[in-house]
């Protein structure tokens, strides 16, 4: 195919931050529980798929798997934390485990310390290597598994259980809402799907290192999800693509990107705290009328 | 065999006992009302019966089974709606959501079936019938922080009774509320127990406890000081002291 390659690799890039930015909103944006760590469990996903490949010779597809799972057990421990601790102290407590978590991979020797793990191969299928392209489509894929995952929720039992768990856990749990039961679903799943990002990350790179998962990666991926808007599917999404396109263009953003997103987030607090696309935004109020004139002479003929 | 049951209830904040040896008994298709003044600690007992606070001692019955000791989800799924005193509707949440929330927890909250679409025909007509019973069903779309504090007390009884409760509980349901919307109430209440639902009543409004109670039990520093049929209340003069203070009823 002739996309040329740069174009390639940003699609996949995007496409993995739009994972990490939805897998997050389920946590954040539909159940309400802080997450600020949420890269440790995009890296526990990468190291579970590096380790099981280059050391164990598992199939890609195996260990993409158990990348997902493994992410998804240390995530429902997370969950299990949630239920013993105020908001305040969950949202340091994520922010602990991902420093532990990188430091872990940091000092280590089985995940190769400081130096990473390198050779990391490439998913096949029929015989065939992945090329880039390969990769767009496996994106791609996961992207659309994701979106279909949190459109299930959107208007289930389940989604609207974990609404109500963020509007009032009081009030939930006399409306015969089991909060813990799923407070601790949402976290698994959440961090399950970072997980299955950090696996086709860590194949694309072939290489990865313990600081591809720090802590500024974390407050990037809730950036993205806050700017487009929580709780909604559409806002994440939009967050991710402008965040990552962002950087791209303008290069400068990159060295002072922790400075830009904290920056970010302290505004879109003060200005539309439910995000560019959320409920009741600005902007999805202006489009809203913009339909509604259009719809009206429609309607009177 | 009552419907609640309480045993020797004691629930203790530290050093205050807000509810101390209260034994107390609904039958089934009663309207009980709890009444006391302020501080007395009905609220806490509610809290208590509903799982919210652990009990200190004594032991809480259900339809003949315990349930001290379960998770509030645990009990209104059991069949204990409730209300509480400030009121805690789903503020982001339209009211149809903010009821079949309620009634998704109760009758779609297994492994499976809370992955089933909530908002079908079918169960939004459900959460219409439960809105149209408390007036609310032309706002049905609404979020329920846009309404009235009058209306948001409805929707939380509706949302209690999206549970199909066997036992409903309201505190203070007439609280900031107009006379009219009082006399509403009172009729919603009677048509309600008229249906088959026991309701346990904690009210400050006297005449709305008199005119709907089958039976009174009144709190004062968490022990229970009386009980009776409201004739009963209303002519006891520990109630009267309890109310007014010494040197009224000395008089
Ligand atoms: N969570 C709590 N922690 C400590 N003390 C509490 C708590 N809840 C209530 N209390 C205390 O327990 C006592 C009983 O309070 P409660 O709210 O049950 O009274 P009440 O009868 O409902 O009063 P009101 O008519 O004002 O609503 C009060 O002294 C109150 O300060
Ligand atoms: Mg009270």
């Amino acid at each position: 195919m002739a996309i040329p390659a740069y174009y390639v690799t940003v699609g996949i890039v995007t496409g993995i931050y739009i994972i990490l930015a939805l897998s997050l909103n389920i946590i954040t944006g539909f159940a309400g529980q802080p997450n600020l760590g949420h890269a440790a469990f995009f890296g526990i996903g990468a190291y579970t798929l590096a380790i099981l490949t280059t050391q164990f010779g598992m199939s890609f597809w195996l260990a993409l798997l158990a990348a997902a799972v493994a992410s998804g057990a240390v995530g429902s421990i997370l969950g299990l934390i949630s239920l013993r601790v105020r908001e305040d102290f969950l949202a340091i407590t994520t922010i602990g485990i991902n420093f532990v978590v990188v430091s872990i991979f940091l000092y280590h020797p089985f995940f190769g310390q400081a130096f990473g793990i390198g050779g990391i191969p490439a998913p096949s299928l029929f015989g065939v290597a992945f090329g880039r392209t390969g990769f767009l489509a496996l994106v791609a894929a996961a992207v659309l598994l994701v979106v279909w995952v949190s459109r299930r929720i959107e208007g289930s039992w389940f989604g609207l259980a974990l609404e109500s768990l963020r509007e009032d856990e009081a009030a939930a749990e006399a409306a015969g809402i089991d909060t813990r039961r799923f407070k601790v679903i949402a976290f698994t799943l959440g961090t399950a799907l970072a997980g299955l990002a950090g696996g086709i990350y860590a194949s694309f790179m072939t290489f990865i290192s313990p600081g591809d998962f720090t802590f500024p990666l974390s407050i990037t991926i809730l950036c993205m999800a806050v700017v487009g808007g929580l709780g909604t599917i559409r806002g994440p999404v939009a967050g991710a693509v402008i965040l990552s396109l962002a950087p791209e263009i303008f290069r400068f953003v990159m060295d002072y990107r922790l400075l830009v997103y904290g920056g970010l987030l302290v505004l879109m607090m003060r200005v539309q705290p439910t995000g560019l696309l959320g409920r009741d935004s600005v902007l999805v109020r202006r489009w809203q009328r913009l339909i509604a004139h259009r719809r009206r002479p429609l309607s009177a003929s | 065999m009552p419907l609640l049951e309480t045993r020797g209830l004691c629930k203790q904040f530290g050093g205050l006992q807000a509810v101390k040896d209260v034994n107390l008994r609904v039958e089934a298709g009663e309207i009980v009302g709890i009444i006391g003044p302020n501080g007395a600690g009905k609220s806490t007992l509610f809290n208590t019966i509903c799982g919210v606070y652990r009990p200190s001692s004594g032991e809480i019955w259900f339809a003949g089974r315990p349930i001290h000791g379960l998770r509030p989800n645990r009990i209104a799924r059991l069949g204990i709606g409730r209300t509480f005193q400030a009121s805690r509707p789903f503020q982001q949440l339209s009211l149809e959501a903010n009821v079949l929330s309620a009634y998704g927890a109760r009758f779609h909250g297994g492994w499976r079936a809370m992955w089933g679409r909530a908002f079908t025909p079918q169960h939004r007509e459900r959460a219409r019938a439960l809105l149209e019973l408390v007036g609310l069903a032309e706002h049905a779309q609404t979020e329920a922080r846009h309404l009235s504090l009058g209306l948001q007390r409805r929707l939380e009884i509706a949302r209690a009774l999206a549970l199909e409760p066997r036992l409903l509980m309201l505190d203070e349901p007439a609280a900031g509320i107009s006379h009219e919307e009082g006399q509403q109430l009172m009729a919603l209440i009677r048509k309600l127990r008229d249906k088959g639902t026991t309701v346990l009543l904690i009210e400050h409004n006297m005449q709305m406890v008199m005119n709907l109670c089958d039976r009174i039990e009144v709190l004062n520093y968490g022990v229970q000081i009386a009980a009776g049929t409201p004739g009963d209340i209303a002519r006891h003069p520990d109630v009267i002291e309890a109310y007014l203070g010494k040197e009224v009823a000395g008089a």
